[in-house]
């Protein structure tokens, strides 16, 4: 049985959704995804699979946010290793 | 308090995160929604800044030991040319129809050294860098060509202080030249044995008799030099294995206590032979299974095995200093401290390269002996040779323990950008890194022996199996 999943995604990573769900996309490119906001929709997942994707779409985001965030933290230790 | 980013991945009902400089520990999943919601608690920040894993200032210690151990990672161990594989012979007495390297029949014209090339690598040899130098001889098989090896050595012996040589063969012939050759400590023997008798015959010499004669020779190095002085390797085909225990044993017997499985490259003239479906998944397997093997087997004697390689990665994950080794570096530059001399004289930066370039695939030569090498060739592939900013690896937990291959992704895909996690490379690495981690992470009193025994130390760290809350 296949079923439509609909995930809430709290405000505090509502700016990292469109880069988290571009690369779902690419990593799962057989999976319907759509976002709305607040919320990413993945439509006929098999019901077996719920938890996985779930857990996926959770990680892609908050993937995108550490890197988002840890970008100028990466910067500066670059500068402080190279200078 | 910041802290440096972290990257995860489940491992079993916890997850394991790690940073860029190596960092890494075990948390439960409510860590990591904390941590990615930026709601840490005061636990969880004392602990990250008592750890390392963050600081306060610019500058202050835990900034700066987290930008040296990031550095240590990174630093490959020597800036020269001082490992040179020479190819004096494609010819060989063997053909085994997975053979990695290209070859040519034994009574084949025109596929060794001439006269001008011996000069000119010499004259190539001269001009390195370097006061040390180690020198393989690969093939082909190199031992048909005696006098060009000795005429390399007594070069090298000369022109550097230090000097060693491997000479890779599959030591089928041998006559009293070639043992006076390897009665000189610097010179060391490597081979193939793909474990018992039945496998190696069906994958190389075709003949019982053959494989007994190899084991016979074997048996007299070991007789004349000593452990120590030669090293082998399996090739293994997954998919129709030798017994592992008979590959222990047989390995043992020549005092070989540390073997390096190796998985068939069907790269060069092994394409002929296409990647089977599933032959990765069961490499993977199959090495899992060797490691839990030799583990059992450690516990019950004295004599410790262990695999090379993954041993190799237990130091990379536990910083141990193991940069040094070409399969896996971050950065893996090319032509920076090796390279592969061919039997007309080019030069290439790898052994697969070379193959490549003999299918008629992809030429990436880097020059030749008689002009030098082509630094922009090599610029521009070293351009792609770290994992850092790769759009899979920086979110990896494994990125800082793992390495990138440019040359096996090139051979295999024809190209360096493919998703990571469709390669060969990546595909195996998770595999090794999963195991490794549910090995360091284990309370299992036999696999801490092992563990102990293979990275020398006495006592396995309780902290490893900790979990943070």
């Amino acid at each position: 049985m296949n079923v439509n999943l609909e995930i809430d995604i709290p405000e505090s990573f509502h700016a990292h959704v469109d880069a988290a769900v571009m690369r779902l996309r690419y990593l799962h490119p057989s999976w319907e995804m759509s976002k709305e906001p607040g919320l990413v929709k993945v439509t006929n997942v098999a019901a077996s699979d719920v938890p996985t994707v779930q857990r996926e779409v959770n990680y892609a985001i908050y993937r995108e946010r550490i890197r988002s965030e840890g970008a100028p933290l990466r910067e500066l230790l670059l500068k402080s290793i190279m200078t | 308090m910041q802290v440096w980013p972290l990257q995860f991945r489940d491992a079993g009902d916890d997850i394991l995160l790690s940073n860029d400089a190596g960092s890494w520990f075990r948390a439960s999943p409510q860590f990591l929604n904390r941590y990615a919601a930026g709601a840490l608690s005061d636990d969880d920040r004392d602990y990250l800044l008592k750890t390392g894993l963050a600081f306060v200032d610019v500058g202050d210690l835990a900034f700066t030991s987290h930008a040296y151990r990031w550095s240590a990672r990174r630093t490959t161990t020597t800036k020269a040319i001082d490992y040179v594989i020479l190819v004096p012979t494609l010819r060989c007495n063997l053909s085994c129809d997975y053979c990695q390297v290209s070859r040519a029949a034994e009574s084949a014209k025109g596929f060794d050294w001439t006269e001008e090339t011996l000069t000119a690598v010499l004259a190539y040899l001269d001009g390195l860098a370097t006061d040390r130098i180690q020198i393989e001889f690969q093939g082909g098989e190199p031992l048909l060509r005696l006098d060009l090896l000795n005429a390399v050595r007594d070069f090298c012996r000369r022109r550097f202080k230090h000097s060693r040589f491997v000479v890779c063969s599959n030591f089928q012939i041998v006559d009293d030249a070639i043992w006076s050759f390897f009665a000189d400590e610097d010179t060391q023997l490597s081979t193939s044995i793909d474990g018992d008798v039945a496998t190696h015959t069906r994958q190389r010499t075709g003949s019982v008799d053959e494989t007994r004669s190899l084991l016979s020779n074997l048996e007299t190095f070991l007789e004349r030099f000593g452990p120590g002085r030669m090293s082998a390797l399996p090739t293994i085909d997954p998919l129709n294995p030798p017994d592992l225990d008979e590959l222990v044993a047989t390995y043992a017997r020549f005092g070989i206590h540390s073997i390096y499985l190796r998985p068939i490259n069907r790269q060069g003239f092994a394409r002929r032979r296409p990647e089977a479906a599933g032959e990765l998944h069961a490499w993977n397997e199959l090495h899992a299974r060797f490691i839990d093997l030799i583990v059992e087997q450690n516990w019950r004697r004295d004599t410790v095995v262990e695999e090379y390689y993954f041993t190799h990665l237990l130091r990379r994950i536990l910083g141990l200093g193991a940069n040094g080794h070409v399969d896996i570096r971050n950065p893996n530059p090319v032509g920076a401290n090796y390279v592969v001399v061919d039997y007309d004289g080019t030069l290439f930066p790898t052994d697969e390269a070379r193959m490549m370039a003999r299918i008629g695939q992809i030429d990436l030569s880097i020059g030749n002996v008689l002009d030098g090498e082509d630094r922009s060739k090599v610029d521009e592939l070293n351009s792609a040779s770290f994992n850092d900013q790769d759009p899979d690896c920086q979110h990896c937990v494994y990125q800082p323990f793992c390495g990138v291959d440019l040359i096996d992704d090139i051979s295999r895909y024809g190209r360096i950008d493919l998703p990571r996690h469709q390669t060969y490379f990546c595909r195996r690495h998770l595999a090794l890194f999963d195991k490794a981690f549910a090995m360091i992470t284990s309370t299992d009193q036999k696999v801490q022996h092992s563990l102990c025994r293979w990275l020398g130390v006495e006592t396995w760290p309780t902290s490893y199996s900790e979990v943070r809350p």
